[in-house]
């Protein structure tokens, strides 16, 4: 869940973000304005696209090996993603 | 009265900056007014929240900057009242927003932001339906979004007050650069512009590492890929996502030449980013500019485009490049490229996107190639060949675009050309639920053809008539039905649109070319993500995914064309 939020979204701003979630790989938002295959980080509250700073984007090996786990992990959240710096795998629920 | 104006939130840039800042913003401006003004260019600075500046124009201040809706408003009251040749958005989005526009595609962006409205007489909406007739000459002068320091607008301003005007031979060369699923459709863009494509660099394998030779060329075409929030626009081949170009080997010592000017039909390529979300690195199209670009065309959000032709984010684009070229000034160059993409499109809903999303950043005043001319500027107006010798202060604005009588011609020609067009141009409306059953069976088809596709969605989409539609006048009518006893006349209308939305499953060739399907038939297959040769059974996909899109157009109740448009 998103625990810190650090200033009010105005255009071109972000959150800092520390958040905890599933890792997961399938359409997004189906039946939505926002479905499109993505990696997600699945919380109790709400999905993010998510990325790794520094990451390819488009394919990351790193996340690849993340999904299916459960993790923390802390980055920014802009309009569109979630961009993570760092993380922790956590004990699967 | 002013032939140019430029517009900021003065409290938003003393939020940023201090008062400190804002004064040495202020004199940057004064710099650049006083330089117009031997360019033959009366320009003035208006703050939109200031009440009392506002109230002479008879306009509404901004009171809260953030509110697209108050912007809007306040840049067409000052439009009334002072009818400006030019008009330049001084600041970044946390200055002056871009306005909050629908997005009219499922492709998970929230809205289709852009400064297109500020372009268009037709009031505040979030409809870019509403947004068809384009008839203002509008750039963007961005500050870096979340800024504490106002350097990088002052080198921008500064850029804006000392630019030279170049001779053709100086932007005949190119810096074109493609993503390999894409190259056949650059090559008929640079083929358009230059009339060769005999630059084109294409990644994978070259890029990201360019030199100064291969970065110093004026003209940047590039078609590549790019990301929410990410300094770096990147190659494909199948499952291959090369870095092609990043924002740090643009902004290298002496790697772009003064006087650039860059388009970019990458995703997120114009994005006003905040570089905070970047450790600090700023997007391509913020060192462009710091780079002493004069001109950066790109897209807020996920951008489109056909594989092997010319469609969407390529039209906008190569129109724009080809009107610089030519020696438009660059905000003539994106009035037009827009009025002349709207004509030539079906303004279906990925049409609507691309119109939505791509913004001029640069003073759009600048005219940087020096067409060639028979013609002798003299005064501010345009005299034959010989006819005079000396040329007063006006005449170096006049030899750049045919002085203020010209200027005020086209003008004036654009406004016609944006009235017509919402008088005749009808566009993709509000998404329907239900998708007809000759669209279902066309999709079902192509979701059959198609190798490593699967579905994401199905939607259709109504037209809309044209804005400001006015019924044919009544003679013209009967003797329509006279001459063709009801047979006649009229074009055939499209009646709606269908939007079937794929990404990739895997399993096919990564060029795009014909593939063996299962049971030994031939299937099509499109280059996108996971469909590498290499990795064709491991699926791969990414944060990202790319979305591959058919657009089908039904006339009369039967599909009468559907184009493969990729997210780029």
């Amino acid at each position: 869940m998103m625990k810190k939020g650090a200033q009010e979204q105005t255009p071109g701003q972000y959150k800092e973000a520390e958040v905890s979630g599933k890792v997961i790989r399938q359409p997004y938002a189906v039946g939505s304005k926002s479905e499109r295959m993505a990696i997600l980080l699945r919380t109790p509250d709400e999905d993010y696209v998510l990325r790794r700073r520094g990451g390819n984007p488009f394919h990351d090996p790193e996340l690849e090996k993340l999904v299916g786990k459960q993790i923390n992990c802390s980055g920014v959240l802009t309009d569109h993603t979630l961009i993570i710096s760092t993380w922790d795998e956590a004990e699967s629920s | 009265m002013a032939n140019k104006v430029i517009v900021t939130n003065l409290s938003a840039l003393k939020a940023k900056y201090g008062a400190a800042g804002v004064a040495a913003i202020k004199k940057s401006i004064a710099n650049l007014i006083a330089a117009d003004k031997p360019r033959g260019m009366k320009t003035r600075l208006v703050a939109l929240d200031d009440a009392k500046q506002m109230k002479t124009l008879k306009a509404t201040a901004v009171k809260k900057a953030a509110d697209p809706k108050q912007n809007k408003q306040a840049v067409d009251g000052i439009y009334k009242a002072l009818q400006p040749d030019y008009l330049v958005l001084l600041g970044a989005v946390d200055v002056i927003p871009h306005q909050d526009l629908h997005n009219p595609i499922n492709d998970g962006d929230p809205l289709a932001e852009g400064d297109v409205p500020y372009a268009c007489e037709a009031p505040y909406s979030q409809s870019p339906q509403d947004f068809i007739g384009p008839t203002r000459v509008v750039g963007r002068l961005p500050d870096l979004t979340g800024a504490n320091a106002p350097d990088y607008l002052l080198n921008l301003l500064r850029t804006a007050a000392t630019w030279q005007q170049s001779a053709p031979a100086d932007y005949a060369t190119y810096f074109g650069l493609t993503a390999k699923v894409w190259e056949e459709s650059t090559r008929q863009s640079l083929n358009f512009i230059f009339g060769n494509a005999k630059g084109l660099k294409t990644s994978p394998k070259l890029g990201p590492n360019w030199k100064a030779a291969e970065l110093n060329p004026r003209m940047h075409f590039i078609n590549a890929h790019g990301a929410d929030g990410d300094p770096t626009f990147y190659g494909q081949a199948g499952n291959k996502y090369p870095h092609c170009h990043k924002a740090s080997i643009v902004s290298g010592a002496g790697n772009l030449v003064e006087g650039t000017v860059a388009a970019a039909e990458c995703c997120y390529g114009g994005q006003l980013y905040n570089p905070g979300v970047a450790d600090g690195e700023m997007g391509i199209c913020y060192a462009y500019l710091a780079g002493k670009a004069h001109g950066f065309l790109g897209s807020t959000t996920i951008a489109y485009g056909p594989p092997a032709d010319n469609g969407q984010a390529d039209l906008i684009c190569k129109f724009f490049l080809r009107l610089v070229l030519n020696g438009a000034s660059l905000g003539r160059a994106a009035l037009e490229a827009r009025q002349r993409f709207i004509k030539e499109s079906d303004m279906g809903p990925s049409d609507l996107k691309t119109l939505a999303q791509f913004n001029l950043y640069g003073d759009p005043s600048i005219t940087p190639v020096k067409a060639p001319s028979s013609k002798v500027a003299f005064g501010t107006n345009v005299m034959p060949r010989g006819a005079a010798k000396a040329l007063s202060p006006e005449a170096l604005r006049a030899a750049q675009e045919d002085g203020e009588i010209g200027v005020k011609e086209r003008r004036l020609r654009g406004q016609h050309e944006g009235r017509l067009l919402l008088e005749t141009q009808r566009v993709a409306g509000e998404q329907k639920a239900a998708v007809s059953k000759t669209a279902n069976n066309v999709f079902k088809k192509i979701l059959q053809e198609y190798d490593g596709l699967e579905l994401v969605e199905k939607s259709s989409y109504e037209v809309l008539p044209p804005p400001l539609a006015t019924k044919a006048p009544a003679g013209v009518t009967r003797k329509a039905k006279a001459v063709g006893k009801g047979k006649a006349a009229a074009a055939p209308d499209t009646s709606a649109f269908h939007m079937l939305v794929c990404k990739a499953k895997g399993a096919s060739k990564p060029d795009g070319t014909l593939a063996k399907g299962v049971k030994g038939s031939a299937k099509r297959a499109v280059a996108t993500r996971g469909t590498a040769g290499e990795a064709v059974a491991a699926t791969p996909t990414g944060p990202a995914t790319p979305l591959v899109l058919f657009e089908a157009k039904e006339v009369a109740g039967k599909i009468v064309s559907v184009r493969e448009i990729h997210s780029k």
